[in-house]
């Protein structure tokens, strides 16, 4: 009972920021749901305690990252495409964006991870370096070049850190 | 950019549908664990005392198997079932003297040596040897180390002894005797008397004694069994008692 609401709590505080990584990564909703499994399934396992509830979103999101990275890699999956069970949207809004988050999703993977992390969670460009195991220069110089793309695309003025 | 950017991110959210479909999964996976565990320990406990239990019976089994067979044969007519460890685990009487001999001995779980030691000092064996008994030891499975060990030592235990006699004989000749109700001593006698006389029964020979059947014998034969080998088809062996 006590790992159920655990579970729940999880699910309810980090599901949103499960399903923004995803949708930066993956355009499968079916592979979504895999993700969301994975994720919540290693947080019910895990013994050890946060240190804060900031240790654990940044734990969340770590695994999350981790997950969609080693689903892309699957050999299974970069060699087949499902017959059936094609992805089925988990809502009809699902896959309707803002031109302003298309114009992100339309960005390389490497800058839309750096975009989501910096703009949205708020991470510096050294917390990013570790969360995505680069060169702090590496994630300055992916920040600049993805506001660059980004203002190209939509025209909009950078007031970015 | 920032603010756009956070908006747009805002307007993502996990559907309560998503959400629902991974509690029910997350639960579900970790479901199978939870019994599997309970089930397990105390079917590995299980397996060991079983494992345990197979061990010790197939240990015990192994024990009491006999090896050997001490045959002896006067009046009363018995068996010691020796183990490959030299220890007699059985006493089986062929005949009522026998049956009551084997009660009365307790030799179960002795070495051999003190088995037939005792057997020998019995107030039954020393008053049928004199009363004129014939004493026949025999040994089956002597074409073994231990078989061999054992006709030696029932040799040694007859030498000076008048009216007895030891040979060997190979478990398969033992086997058949057992089938014809018969101790090995009787049984070999009564191969040995059914050249003289195919009409005699193995029931006949087990309720003779071995002083009788001796006698009988040498009157088949027409010559005294002192000087001969005594009878027996088997490998007879070792010493030889003081015939009458």
């Amino acid at each position: 009972m006590v790992e159920e609401a655990r579970l729940a709590r999880a699910i309810e505080e980090y599901g949103d920021t499960v399903q923004r990584i995803c949708l930066v990564h993956l355009k499968n909703q079916q592979d979504t749901q895999d993700i969301f499994q994975t994720v919540f399934l290693k947080y019910t396992l895990r013994r050890e305690p946060f240190h804060s509830p900031a240790h654990e979103k940044a734990w969340i999101i770590q695994v999350t990252l981790n997950a969609c990275r080693e689903l892309l890699k699957s050999f299974f999956r970069s060699r087949t495409q499902p017959l059936e069970g094609l992805p089925e949207p988990a809502d009809p809004g699902a896959g309707v964006y803002s031109p302003v988050l298309e114009a992100v999703l339309a960005l390389p993977q490497k800058y839309r991870d750096v975009i989501y992390l910096h703009y949205y969670e708020g991470y510096s460009a050294p917390e990013i370096g570790v969360i995505l195991r680069k060169n702090t220069n590496t994630v300055y110089t992916l920040l600049a070049r993805a506001r660059d793309r980004l203002k190209q695309e939509l025209g909009g003025e950078d007031d970015g850190r | 950019m920032e603010d756009k950017l956070r908006r747009a991110f805002d307007s993502v959210h996990a559907s309560p549908r998503l959400k629902a479909e991974t509690r029910r999964r997350v639960l579900e996976a970790l479901e199978p664990s939870r019994p599997r565990l309970r089930v397990f320990r105390p079917a590995l406990g299980l397996a060991a005392a079983c494992l345990a239990l197979l061990a010790f019976l197939g240990g015990y089994r192994f024990y009491i198997a006999p090896t050997a067979l001490i045959s002896v044969d006067i009046t009363p007519s018995l068996e010691l079932g020796v183990n490959l460890f030299d220890r007699v685990v059985s006493v089986t009487g062929y005949n009522q003297d026998g049956q009551e001999l084997a009660q009365q001995l307790e030799v179960e779980g002795l070495p051999y040596t003190q088995a037939v030691d005792a057997l020998l000092a019995s107030d039954t064996v020393t008053r049928c040897l004199a009363q004129d008994g014939y004493l026949s030891l025999g040994v089956a499975q002597s074409d073994t180390a231990q078989g061999q060990r054992i006709l030696d030592y029932l040799s040694r235990c007859t030498v000076g002894m008048a009216n007895a006699h030891c040979y060997g004989m190979g478990m398969d000749q033992a086997q058949d005797a057992h089938d014809l109700g018969l101790s090995c001593g009787k049984y070999q006698a009564w191969l040995e008397l059914i050249q003289y006389d195919p009409e005699l029964t193995p029931e006949e020979v087990s309720s003779m004694t071995m002083a009788q059947i001796r006698q009988l014998l040498e009157e088949y034969s027409g010559q005294s069994l002192s000087e001969g080998k005594g009878y027996g088809q088997g490998d007879s062996h070792g010493h030889h008692g003081k015939h009458e």
